[in-house]
């Protein structure tokens, strides 16, 4: 939504310069051509595929996306079907069993490995060796998809092209209420003492100064953690602690949520609630729920990727004008403490079914995003002609708005280039030098993010006061852009390349099918009533117990056989 | 009607009865959506002796045959007591409590004299039944939770503060009465027709030996639904192990698993989050033998004791 009303805005502003332009679309297939010589299918031929619901199916189906890989590819897209996210997967499973798949389709790593050993799919190596664009190559090299890659890689080939999310885009940051700080007089913690100096603050100094006792320090969900916002495992990392990832430890693969960095941490979050700073009802919140209460102004900080402030923070922004948050590394971490967590970064494996004859077209799907993203500033292109049909027809909402990123078939994080665009963005804005801007507004991206920024800062304030909900969502909305910034250099500052990951990686063991969901439910479990003061901390002890009767041996042994074997 | 009387009629009963087949075809599209629904995807409970893996298909014959493999994976599993133990204590904790409340309520309503009267609160008593768990349950969340209006209510009257969604004990109770509260009103439409089909000249008859309004109730009404109350009592024996998924799945949380995990909850759990279709099967497989005896025990006991028979 708040997209789209920016986009309006955008439009009217650009309608002007291209009505007199002759039919951009063609221009834009010719130098699409000149750039990658491929033949477009001709009559255009069908391809049939699958998706989970990103806009309204009828907006899906009239996406100006499967225009665009008509004109370009002659590839008639077809969705066979479109379901919620939630039950994506288990639609997808339904449709491997009946044996018949889609030309192509995304699927999961235990998916794969099935369709693997069922021999369901092509192989892809040589369609991308050959297929892949040198720009599609390198965003994925920027993006750190070797992991991804060998997940997909069996018995010498590539069996998916995986869809990878940029390495250090999933490393967490610590959002603090700036105005709170303010308020108390305080500044961002840097170290776990600190922090919990700030969170007593946070709880029992009033920082919102209304007179009452109700903020709480830090934001919780039920679920704890996992996912882009209000996520424990930040808070974690400031103890060496990693309870959702396999780690290696004296040689030996184990599993981070045993082990007894995970008590300590447990021990202060107990004390916390016992004595207030944690709200009582957050093992009822879902992520949507705690982001509602965030936006009612109830917590001082929490953890998250760099779209945390998504939702909640923009709500409240818009709520509240002294609202600012400040974003700063998480404490302990990084180049001197404990390395970073960084997430699983492979979102699905893109598959292709055997005997399809064309398994060149999900590579083109692939290359024709990149292209459109990145394509003018690697110099591939005349800027302006890329420019002109980029972001008037696709990036920003296109003819009457026909939602273009949400509503793209295929949406690879890899065409961001967030990080380094970011900076792009920011030393154009800082020098303000015109070759500096110049280098920002080189790509679509680039341009837009430079817009909003600019315009938050030079207008923000104004914006931000308006009665126009309209002008006031695009205020939230340039604000959260311009602080993504923040967030890149925070982290990529104090973790540098101390990163830590999954060791389990795409390790899926039979014993894992057999005893994860029992395991991982204990641990919930476990960990909340610890936290809620229902169990000792003590209790930790029975757990790690419990976890290895309860089959948590067998699944660590496999999972050392297999990570050994590699 | 008049020329199927003329007509010589073979004195068979049942299905074979000529005028009959009206009534069987309207039953019709009940039974064939019975068979696609109910009985057709009991094929699928292959999958409960199989380690079934999706892409080597539903009956291709592919799949590793495993036995009672999957059974004694959940019979082991340290979640299955709990929710075993949570099922069978909450099922029938909210029959006990259902059956009385709507007893009574029906009892009390059809004392009621004024018509009016009696149809509003009719009809306020039924209206939860009518609510979603999806919309009821958010609302419940917001009422019972630590800042909220129960909640409230308990300090300004200077109690503690309840955890009702948070901790085990007050969370089990809090399901069995406010399912109880959502349903009873429903339940009370059939004890109504059974105390409106007791003759009056009983009560006439108890008035004039002297005996007041809850005498009346107690030699007359009482015993005069006993036989409905223990019919419907022994037919809800079959269903102790289905408990309100809707009700629990919308307001538990992993705190109180200990005590709100049901089976239902634990099967969706198993088998739609995490992907583990063939012990969520055989958890389901399980829970349908159960209920199958059950049933049967109970339709034997009805037939037994309260002399009702379906066939």
């Amino acid at each position: 939504m708040k997209r789209l009303l920016i986009c309006i805005v955008v439009i009217v502003l650009t309608v002007g310069m291209a009505a007199g332009a002759e039919d951009p679309m063609l221009t834009a297939v010719e130098a699409y051509h000149a750039y990658d010589p491929i033949d477009a299918f001709e009559p255009p031929i069908d391809v049939y595929t699958v998706n989970y619901v990103t806009m309204t199916a009828a907006e899906m189906k009239n996406s100006l996306w499967l225009d665009v890989y008509r004109e370009y590819l002659g590839v008639n897209l077809i969705y066979k079907w479109i379901m919620p996210l939630s039950q994506f997967d288990n639609r997808v499973n339904a449709e491997i069993s009946s044996g018949d798949i889609p030309d192509i389709l995304p699927v999961n790593f235990v998916q794969l490995s099935q369709l693997i050993d069922a021999g369901l799919i092509e192989p892809l190596t040589d369609v991308w060796e050959d297929g892949a664009s040198d720009l599609t190559k390198r965003m994925y090299e920027l993006g750190g998809c070797e992991t991804s890659f060998r997940a997909a890689t069996r018995d010498g080939e590539l069996w998916a092209i995986p869809l990878v999310t940029p390495v250090k885009e999933t490393t967490r940051a610590m959002y603090l209420r700036q105005d709170w700080m303010d308020n108390l007089g305080m500044d961002a913690p840097t170290n776990l003492e600190e922090l919990l100096e700030l969170c007593e603050a946070f709880a029992t100094n009033d920082p919102d100064g209304d007179g009452r006792d109700n903020t709480y320090a830090i934001a919780l969900y039920s679920g704890l953690w996992g996912d882009y916002t209000a996520d424990l495992s930040g808070f974690a990392n400031s103890f060496g602690a990693y309870p959702t990832i396999w780690i290696e430890k004296d040689g030996q693969i184990e599993y981070g949520g045993i082990q007894p960095e995970c008590k300590e941490m447990l021990a202060v979050l107990a004390d916390w609630y016992q004595a207030g700073y944690i709200d009582k009802d957050f093992t009822l919140y879902s992520l949507s729920d705690v982001m509602d209460q965030f936006a009612r102004g109830k917590y001082g900080f929490m953890y998250g990727t760099h779209i945390a402030m998504l939702e909640g923070g923009q709500v409240l922004y818009r709520n509240n004008p002294d609202f600012d948050s400040m974003i700063v590394a998480l404490p302990d971490v990084g180049t001197d403490g404990y390395p970073a967590l960084a997430y699983d970064n492979t979102g699905s494996y893109y598959v292709v079914r055997k005997g399809f004859e064309h398994p060149e077209v999900l590579v083109q799907l692939f290359n024709i995003i990149h292209y459109f993203a990145s394509a003018s500033s690697e110099g591939l292109t005349d800027k302006d002609m890329d420019l002109t049909w980029w972001d008037e027809n696709l990036w920003t909402g296109g003819q009457g708005g026909r939602f273009p990123w949400n509503n793209a078939y295929l949406r690879p994080e890899t065409i961001h280039n967030n990080i380094e665009r970011s900076y792009i963005v920011q030393k154009a804005l800082e020098t303000g030098a015109p070759e500096d801007i110049d280098a920002a507004l080189s790509t679509g991206l680039g341009r837009v993010l430079y817009e909003e920024a600019y315009t938050h800062m030079t207008q923000g304030d104004q914006m931000r006061l308006s009665d126009d909900p309209v002008t006031l969502l695009a205020a939230s909305e340039n604000w959260l852009h311009a602080k993504r910034y923040y967030h890149y250099k925070a982290t990529e500052e104090a973790y540098g390349d101390n990163l830590v990951t999954d060791k389990r990686g795409g390790i899926i063991t039979d014993s894992i099918v057999d005893y994860w969901e029992s395991l991982y439910t204990l641990q919930l479990t476990t960990y909340t009533q610890i936290i809620t003061g229902e169990k000792d901390v003590d209790d930790f002890d029975s757990f790690v117990e419990a976890f290895y009767q309860m089959g948590g041996d067998i699944v660590t042994a496999d999972i050392n056989d297999a990570y050994y074997a590699k | 009607m008049l020329t199927t009387r003329n007509k010589p009629v073979r004195r068979k009963g049942g299905i074979y009865r000529s005028d009959n087949w009206a009534y069987i075809s309207m039953l019709l599209p009940t039974v064939i959506l019975l068979l696609m629904f109910n009985y057709l995807p009991m094929a699928g409970l292959l999958i409960a002796f199989e380690r079934f893996i999706p892409a080597k298909g539903l009956f291709s014959g592919s799949q590793d045959w495993v036995g009672l493999r999957s059974f004694s994976m959940a019979f082991t599993d340290p979640l299955f007591p709990q929710a075993l133990r949570n099922t069978v204590f909450l099922s029938i904790s909210k029959m006990i409590l259902y059956m009385m409340a709507s007893v009574g309520m029906a009892i009390l309503m059809s004392e009621l004299k004024n018509s009016f009267h009696k149809r509003l609160t009719q009809t306020l008593v039924y209206i939860p039944h009518f609510i979603s768990w999806i919309i009821l349950g958010s609302a419940m969340r917001m009422m019972f939770a630590s800042d909220g209006i129960v909640n409230r209510l308990i300090n300004s009257l200077g109690g503690e503060n309840v955890g009702f969604l948070t901790e085990p004990g007050p969370f089990s109770r809090l399901l069995i009465v406010s399912d109880v509260w959502k349903e009873f009103g429903f339940g009370t439409i059939i004890y109504m027709a059974a105390i409106a089909g007791i003759d009056p000249g009983l009560y006439e008859a108890a008035r004039i030996d002297g005996a007041n309004k809850p005498q009346q109730i107690r030699y007359v009404t009482i015993p005069g639904i006993s036989h409905i109350i223990v019919i419907l009592s022994l037919l809800n024996i079959g269903g102790v192990l289905n408990s309100s998924f809707d009700q629990i799945i919308n307001l538990y949380s992993p705190n109180v698993y200990q005590s709100g995990d049901v089976l239902d909850t634990l099967i969706y759990r198993k088998g739609i989050v995490a992907s583990n279709y063939s012990l969520a099967t055989a958890i389901g497989m399980f829970k349908g033998g159960v209920g199958l005896a059950l049933t049967s025990l109970a339709y034997y006991l009805a037939y037994r004791f309260a002399d009702y028979r379906i066939f």
